[in-house]
């Protein structure tokens, strides 16, 4: 008898959380492959945590925060909103497709929608089948993973953009570090083209870090204004404000 | 045929029942037949012998106002548990014979009182109107049965078309080719030549490639809307219609009608379908005009009788009519005019004003004679 | 090298039942860095804290995995264990193989399966946590109550006379809330005024209690023991150091015909300046603003500032706003009734003599419009009343729940009815919830005064003949019924405050589904919310006669004492930090912080987290992009192994 397929979840302490337990107590009944991790608010819900999950072989992953107006933390659960949709346009690109990651408002007295919620999106994600990322050949479903899986960690790309201002690299230690750069440089893109001949592996950084920005605006997602670090050595760059 | 009275437990939400009675208390034919939808409920829940149970004739007494099921404060589905019943009789066989010659008549002539298919548009023909098929419209008058073949009502579509004429509405009717719309024709048991119906008349009406329609009838507005499964060409009232073509002064009331009137809310239109402020928008848009409200109106509407198979069937409730009882109030508050949006009200308020002998204080109107009237 | 013990708790049959235990503690035994796992009956009893304490002594366990039942129930029980055997209590993990586990999920291999994934997660995560020192806060000595009603004013006293100082906020201008509007209350027929007044004036006289009126609560910032409060006063337009009551202004008042009176319902109307009620406290006169003819109009002679002798009115008076600090908040905001405009069939609007419950409440009170006959509205004694239980209550079309008190508020004024007017009396009811010390005694009573009970819900009520007619069916007999009356009463039922939502997004508590406050646990913690340092009293959790409000109330209070007097609370030590050596300042937490708690120092150029403001929601560890930034407790580390555990078994 398996857990297939496969379902993560990120629950906030304050609503999702406590919402699940509510259920527990009523003893309502969902599907036994819900995996739940708790996170104090979603606001902390990290994109990485998100690639990490299709990454161990999650088939999908449902987040599940307070509603607008009611985070404890007063804006966790809208931040969290806007970061799963820019994962959700990544997810687009990758092959992975959006309807593998859902975003769910919910009060810590909606058990049954919870119920509902975790079977229906085990019902979607069944109807979908396995998601078969990371382990899979599959070249033209996942043609730019299979592209980024070439990343030998030259960094080359990294030495070369201007807006990469941080000291320590936290992509580094991803498992594949030309996805992990690319979810940090895609709000702040200047489009400078620097990247574009640099990759020794032939990775199309440039082209892809477009294709995101434009998923992004289709969605009306404009990107965070990004002040750069006083002292920073790489000159003459223009704040993307729009 | 053995049926399982888990089926209509479940079906039904029967289990959820606390036994309050506002069903029963809400029941327009209460006092007129011994059928009590509260103990109907409880009996169903522990029949072991649901044949023997449902041969009752006050079962067909129920109008299917639906203010049992509208009011249950448990969620039970009353009003669609007499639909089941009696369906699970018109599957036996077993219903009043009135009902069963209606339902025949419908199978063969498209309309429950069996009169010539081929004549049901003759009431149009010297209007000028459209027939789609032979001419294209964006807009589908679904005219009806009664309206088609009752001569009395007959006089609300003429008026109706005359209204939406001059307003330079671009409709068209089917003509021969309409049939029931089958609202009265679920509710008196048979679904499957419901089912039926609708499945054609959904084909027809997306074949003549029309945007809207609009009904004479509340009952066909309610089945159109409600109850057909695949229809989704937006359905309206004509008491909306009209509503919005005064409102953007494309009909124009110029004459006065120094008239007091009443207005019945058909239960198929207002409590149903909570259609309540277009007629009345309607009617004080009349000048001269003086409306008053009857105290039981709106929500409290009180059902004139006609629906649920009433107009087929014969006897099987006693006392006084609530359509006599609707009369003589509308009398004691002044009007002179009982205005309404529905046939079947038209039909047994009328016919209630002349069993009370008050057809000399008021006369029964549909809506659109009087707005015919007043353009 | 790492030795962490994986303890799995049966909870009787709770998890046993469903999950299989001892395999699961084999199953933990293979993972790496466990050195022991076992499963046991009640690991929370002492025997098996034992069993646990025993392991750390004698096996050297340094991490401990306990899969049980929620974190909520036993947390803090195992972290206590930890801390008592010198080990820090953070290298707990609890696995909720229970609520989240054992029960919602029926197939036992399945569940099984599933509590392997989260002990396996469970085990990777311990294995990277780090020892972290708990925070502690002081407490504020001082209380902020929402709501002066009785819920309000009972805890407030008891606060107050513990030594302990209260601010007390009310919207209304007087204290007392509904229960300042009832006449004679149920079983023991005390006057509600008599009973409360020597309560109202009391806490008028306390000195530890700060009262504002025409008050709100406009703000709350911090945490508990700690909590910043924003109190919006709105202006009453009268100097109440001034102002005696004298009541003199208000038969100057221009108004003649005035508005109708929110303290009665409706009933009676009111002048644009007004005293609240002969007996409230405070006594003073106010003025509504929207009514006033000289404040919306600009068109008065102010006639009520010539009639003033203590020159007490001020039309130059403007909104205040102050803060105050407090270490505890109890919301005792109270209920609204149920609009029965909401349910037509009742005709309520549309037809005169047709009322809610608190409406005949004012008819029956010696100071409500009739000096406490019942009249109908055109000044006569009704010969025959109805009183209509379960209206907007138990209800799919309207709300589901039970409002608990209204069959014996209706049955009492059934009593009272009878008494003033020998009138017949009808109660339409479903069910009869007389719960409570004397209640049933009480419906004895009534049945003995000959007063009528007809089992059957009231369907509608229409007008005839120039009665009341109300529809039902007498569901004992088996026989519709159409009762002529000519008074009706509904029963309308007690919901939430039609802002009950607001309230819970300024003070960050939740609602529970049928909109009222949410408790910490229905049972065991029935007056605290889920925010700590915040609790709740009366009718704002949930609907409730004044015996248990006033018990309610007490325990609140009890609450906020005893935090009082500890003097200082742990908080979570899951805050954040930032890696003074990795930072870039780049500002990004800065920006995103939502309690302004990273400060930037200009001088070495990175950003730092103020440790007093964190409040650990991670906002900053998310967004950093080196990850400088990092919530102690929900690190990178620590939750990505929790997903990789979950999901690779």
């Amino acid at each position: 008898m398996s857990l297939e397929p496969k379902l993560l979840g990120f629950l906030c302490q304050n609503s999702a959380d406590l919402c699940a337990d509510f259920a527990g107590m009523e003893r309502k009944s969902y599907a036994p492959n819900f995996f739940p991790v708790r996170l104090p608010c979603l606001g902390g819900l990290d994109a990485f945590f998100l690639l990490k999950a299709y990454f161990s072989g999650a088939d999908g992953v449902l987040v599940l925060g307070c509603p607008p107006g009611h985070c404890r933390y007063k804006r966790g659960n809208e931040t969290a909103k806007r970061r799963m949709q820019v994962i959700q346009g990544l997810l687009e690109i990758l092959g992975i497709g959006k309807e593998r990651l859902d975003f769910v408002w919910i009060h810590p007295s909606e058990i049954s929608k919870l119920v509902e919620v975790v079977n229906g999106f085990n019902e979607r994600i069944t109807k979908l089948g396995p998601c078969g990322f990371f382990q899979s050949e599959d070249q033209a479903k996942f043609h730019w993973m299979t592209e980024l899986k070439k990343c030998d960690h030259c960094y080359q790309c990294k030495e070369v953009c201007p807006i990469c201002f941080c000291k320590r690299c936290y992509p580094e230690s991803f498992q594949n570090f030309g996805l992990g750069w690319l979810v940090h440089v895609i709000e702040r893109c200047t489009h400078c083209g620097a990247c574009k001949d640099v990759c020794p592996q032939g990775i199309r950084l440039f082209e892809i870090v477009q294709l995101l920005q434009q998923k992004m605006s289709e969605l009306n997602l404009l990107p965070l204004s990004f002040p750069l670090p006083q002292g920073s050595e790489k000159a003459g760059i223009v704040n993307i404000t729009k | 045929m053995k049926i399982d009275p888990k089926t209509f437990i479940k079906e039904f939400q029967l289990n959820v029942c606390i036994q309050c009675g506002t069903c029963t208390g809400g029941c327009p034919v209460k006092f007129r037949s011994p059928l009590n939808m509260r103990r109907l409920v409880r009996e169903t829940f522990f029949t072991t012998n649901p044949s023997l149970l449902f041969k009752r004739p006050e079962l067909w007494a129920c109008t299917t106002c639906s203010t049992c099921s509208l009011r249950c404060p448990a969620g039970v589905k009353n009003v669609e548990l007499i639909m089941g019943i009696r369906n699970f009789l018109a599957n036996q066989g077993e219903v009043p014979s009135t009902i069963r010659d209606a339902l025949e008549n419908t199978f063969l002539q498209g309309n429950p009182w069996g009169r010539f298919r081929d004549r049901r548009a003759d009431w149009a023909k010297d209007l000028g109107v459209k027939i789609l098929g032979e001419a294209a419209a964006e807009t589908l008058l679904y005219v009806g049965c009664a309206p088609s073949y009752d001569p009395r009502v007959q006089n609300v579509s003429t008026a109706l078309v005359r209204i939406l004429q001059k307003a330079e509405v671009d409709f068209g009717i089917l003509g021969k080719k309409e049939s029931c719309c089958g609202s009265e024709i679920r509710r008196m048991g048979e679904q499957a030549l419901f089912k039926k119906l609708a499945k054609d008349n959904t084909n027809l009406f997306k074949k003549s490639g029309i945007k809207r329609i609009i009904t004479i009838s509340p009952h066909c507005f309610n089945a159109f809307k409600n109850e057909y499964p695949d229809l989704t060409i937006p359905v309206q009232h004509y008491t909306q219609v009209i509503a919005d073509l005064i409102e953007t002064g494309r009909l124009r009331i110029s004459q006065a009608l120094n008239l007091p009137v009443t207005y019945q809310d058909p239960c198929f239109l207002g409590k149903q379908n909570l259609v309540f402020d277009e007629p009345r928008k309607i009617l004080t848009s009349i000048p001269g005009l003086e409306f008053a409200e009857m105290d039981r109106s709106k929500q409290r509407s009180l059902c004139c009788e006609g629906g649920g198979g009433r107009m087929w069937a014969e006897g099987g409730t006693e006392g006084t009519r609530n359509g006599e009882i609707r009369i003589k109030e509308a009398v004691a508050l002044g009007a002179k005019v009982m205005a309404t949006a529905c046939p079947f009200c038209l039909l047994t308020l009328e016919d209630s004003a002349k069993t009370s002998s008050l057809t000399d204080q008021i006369v029964v109107k549909d809506i659109t004679e009087l707005v015919a009237e007043a353009i | 090298m790492k030795k962490i013990g994986v303890y799995i708790c049966h909870c009787g049959t709770n998890i046993a039942a469903t999950v299989d235990c001892s395999e699961l503690a084999r199953f933990a035994g293979t993972l790496p860095g466990v050195k022991v796992a076992r499963d046991y009956r009640y690991l929370c009893s002492d025997p098996g804290q034992d069993l646990i304490k025993k392991d750390i002594r004698e096996l050297g366990i340094d991490r401990v995995v306990v899969a049980a039942c929620s974190p909520r129930m036993h947390e803090m029980t195992f972290k206590n264990l930890l801390s008592s055997e010198s080990l820090n209590p953070y290298f707990l993990n609890i696995a909720n193989i229970r609520e989240q586990c054992s029960w919602v999920h029926k197939d036992r291999e399945r569940a099984t399966e599933k509590a392997k994934h989260i002990v396996h997660a469970a085990v990777a995560r311990v294995s990277r946590h780090e020892p972290l020192e708990a925070r502690k806060v002081g407490i504020k000595p001082s209380t902020l109550i929402v709501g002066a009603g009785i819920a309000g004013i009972q805890a407030a006293l008891n606060i107050a006379n513990g030594g302990m100082r209260v601010v007390l906020v009310e919207r209304a201008p007087y204290i007392g809330g509904h229960m300042a509007q009832l006449d004679k209350t149920f079983p023991t027929l005390d006057c509600a005024s008599c009973i409360f007044t020597p309560k109202t004036v009391e806490v008028a006289r306390n000195k530890n209690i700060e009262l504002f009126i025409c008050s709100e609560v406009a703000d709350v910032k911090g945490y508990v023991g700690n909590f910043t409060v924003a109190i919006k006063k709105h202006p009453t337009y009268v100097d109440h150091r001034r102002c005696t009551g004298c009541g003199d202004c208000v038969e100057a008042c221009v108004l003649k015909r005035g508005v109708p009176s929110e303290f009665e319902e409706g009933m009676a109307r009111r002048k644009a300046i007004y005293l609240a009620f002969p007996q409230a406290v405070p006594l003073k006169a106010v003025v509504d603003k929207e009514s006033c003819l000289f404040l919306s109009k600009g068109k008065c002679k102010k006639t009520c500032i010539e009639a003033c002798k203590a020159e007490a009115i001020d039309f130059d008076q403007k909104e205040e706003v102050i803060e105050k600090e407090v270490g505890s908040i109890i919301v005792a905001t109270g209920y609204d009734p149920f609009d029965p405009h909401l349910l037509p069939q009742y005709g309520y609007g549309v037809s005169d003599n047709i009322i809610t419950g608190l409406q005949f409440e004012r008819l029956s009170s010696p100071s409500g419009p009739n000096r406490g006959e019942i009249l109908l509205k055109d000044g006569t004694v009704p010969k025959a009343i109805a009183f209509l239980h379960c209206i907007g209550s138990r209800d799919e079309n309207a709300k589901l729940h039970c409002s608990r008190i209204c069959c014996m508020a209706s049955m009492k004024q059934a009593h009272l009815a009878r008494e003033k007017t020998g009138a017949e009396i009808y109660e339409f009811y479903i069910d009869i919830n007389a719960f409570g010390k004397g209640y049933q005694e009480f419906y004895k009573r009534v049945r003995e005064e000959g007063i009528y009970f007809i089992r059957g819900k009231g369907s509608e009520i229409y007008k005839r003949d120039g009665r009341l007619i109300v529809e039902a069916e007498d569901t004992l007999l088996g026989t519709p019924v159409e009762i002529p009356v000519d008074l009706v009463v509904l029963g309308t039922g007690l919901t939430a405050r039609r802002d009950a939502e607001t309230v819970a997004q300024v003070l960050g508590i939740s609602q529970s589904a049928d909109g009222f406050f949410m408790e910490a646990h229905p049972k065991l913690r029935p007056v605290s919310t889920n925010v700590d340092g915040i609790f709740l009293a009366g009718c704002c959790q949930g609907p409730k006669d004044i015996p248990d409000t006033v018990a309610q109330a007490s325990a609140a209070a009890a609450e906020v004492m005893s935090l009082v007097t500890k003097g200082e609370i742990e908080v979570e030590a899951t805050i954040s930090s930032i890696d003074p050596e990795i930072c870039a300042g780049c500002k990004l937490c800065i920006e995103i912080c939502p309690y302004s708690a990273i400060d930037f120092l200009d001088i070495r150029g990175i950003s730092s987290v103020n440790e007093a403001l964190c409040k650990g929601c991670g906002a900053c560890t998310a967004v950093c992009p080196s990850k400088a930034a990092r919530q102690r407790h929900f690190t990178q580390d620590q939750v990505l192994a929790e997903v990789e555990g979950l999901l690779a078994v």
